[in-house]
């Protein structure tokens, strides 16, 4: 944890950062409560099922990504697994604590977007909302999973340099698609001419 | 009847091996240290100096063999013997943004080291290589020569019977490597054992007791100095380490001339 908070510089002027990440976040919660509300309870339309279904995937692609990437770094780059290996902990500890560390990081940005919709569906009383943490939960856990057996392999074939270099285009064009998922939502909502 | 482990030993290597992709790194290495020696393993780039070392840390599997440290067996009670030891690579691995007693207090709870006692040695350790002063300062800012002497230093909070150290001296100036050598010299006074590997075949010949000479996986040669000049008589009477290494292994060079 010290090292991740010295790592994004948070050893300047934490409370500023803090602020900024605070604020970001109710602005979330401040979107996830007008959402919700135009939402209602009303059913889902089946052209709506599918956007919300293909987007499902493309996150779950920009995790599986993410996964990537930081299994790459924790196994292969950051270089503590001689010290940890060759210390009087249990191995199976320091690999399911690094499992556990890449789940956290595929699925932080994520949670971070979506947990609003969760506490803001909660407080209107739509407890269905709930089922985001674990689906969340769920889809970080495989996203590593799948994540570390990728890199494994993919850093036997290529190296760990192009490795990243992979899962970062992979993320990048997920991000494109996702941008472009977007504009196809807003046409189904526009009226026909 | 199986043997009873040598309780003298504080290294005891009975038919190693290991191979990577079909290349054999160690073949059949046979190798017995006594407690409290300061060990040198020699051998050309390849050797198997590194594997070998690796194997007896815990870091790799071996194929075929049997690895006793300090009386355990290696392969049975794996994080009992690593309690007792201690494995420096050759390009130590400190996190950046630590400072230096936080990485140590890191290391010393990877060891399990009653946190008080952590602290005292910690301030020894780093107080003896003279890093007290840059106690403050981010790892990441530290020259080669600091950042070797403060692993070393976290290869000793826990205080090991067995150090096992590789190529400890690369990129020290005169200085640290003098502190770095006494440091050894002082631990194996203690009854620490230590087992380095090193390309400085001077410093080998001034501070081992004991050298191992490494060749395509096998001890080729074991011994004092004076015992390997014996084994390599072609090198003469008063042959520096070096000479009875090239000698040993077959490895000495001839220029050719230039008429």
């Amino acid at each position: 944890m010290r090292l991740f908070w010295r790592g994004i510089g948070g050893s300047r002027k934490p409370w500023l950062m803090l602020m900024g990440v605070a604020l970001m976040w109710a602005a979330l919660h401040g979107f996830a409560w007008t959402l919700l509300n135009a939402l209602g309870d009303r059913p889902v339309s089946e052209p709506w099922m599918v956007l919300l279904g293909l987007a499902t995937c493309l996150t779950f692609t920009m995790m599986l990504s993410s996964a990537v990437n930081q299994s790459v770094r924790m196994i292969f780059e950051r270089g503590d697994l001689d010290l940890l290996f060759g210390s009087p902990l249990p191995p199976l500890r320091v690999i399911t604590v690094r499992a556990l560390a890449v789940a956290v990081h595929s699925v932080a940005l994520v949670w971070f977007v979506l947990a609003p919709l969760a506490h803001v569906g909660v407080w209107l009383g739509q407890m269905r909302w709930l089922g985001l943490y674990v689906g969340l939960a769920a889809l970080g856990l495989l996203a590593a999973a799948l994540g570390i057996f990728i890199t494994i392999n993919l850093v036997k074939i290529v190296g760990s340099r192009r490795a990243r270099v992979t899962a970062q285009i992979v993320g990048a064009v997920t991000g494109a698609l996702m941008f472009l998922m977007s504009q196809i939502s807003a046409m189904l909502d526009s009226p026909p001419e | 009847m199986k043997p009873k482990p040598d309780d003298s030993l504080a290294l005891e290597i009975q038919g190693l091996r290991k191979s990577f992709a079909g290349r054999v790194a160690v073949d059949d290495l046979c190798l017995q240290i006594p407690k409290g020696q300061l060990h040198a393993l020699l051998g050309a780039n390849g050797a198997g100096k590194t594997t070998t070392i690796r194997i007896v840390a815990g870091l790799l599997k071996a194929d075929a063999g049997q690895v006793q440290v300090l009386g355990i067996n290696l392969a049975a009670h794996a994080l009992e013997a690593k309690r007792l030891m201690a494995f420096l690579p050759d390009e130590p691995l400190l996190y950046g943004k630590l400072k230096p007693l936080e990485y140590l207090e890191f290391v010393a709870g990877l060891w399990m080291v009653n946190a008080e006692l952590a602290a005292r040695r910690a301030e020894d350790l780093l107080r003896g290589l003279e890093l007290w002063t840059v106690n403050n300062q981010y790892i990441e800012g530290f020259s080669r020569g600091m950042r070797q002497k403060l692993a070393l230093a976290g290869a000793l909070i826990h205080d090991p019977q067995l150090m096992i150290l590789d190529e400890p001296l690369t990129g020290l100036d005169a200085r640290a490597a003098r502190q770095v050598k006494d440091l050894l010299l002082e631990r194996v006074k203690q009854g620490c054992t230590v087992v380095l590997t090193t390309h400085i075949l001077e410093m080998a010949e001034r501070l081992a007791q004991q050298i191992s000479i490494i060749q395509k996986g096998r001890i080729i040669a074991q011994g004092s100095l004076e015992q390997l000049r014996e084994q390599a008589r072609s090198a003469g009477a008063g042959a520096t380490l070096e000479e009875v290494f090239l000698e040993l292994t077959g490895l000495a060079t001839g220029w050719p001339r230039f008429d």
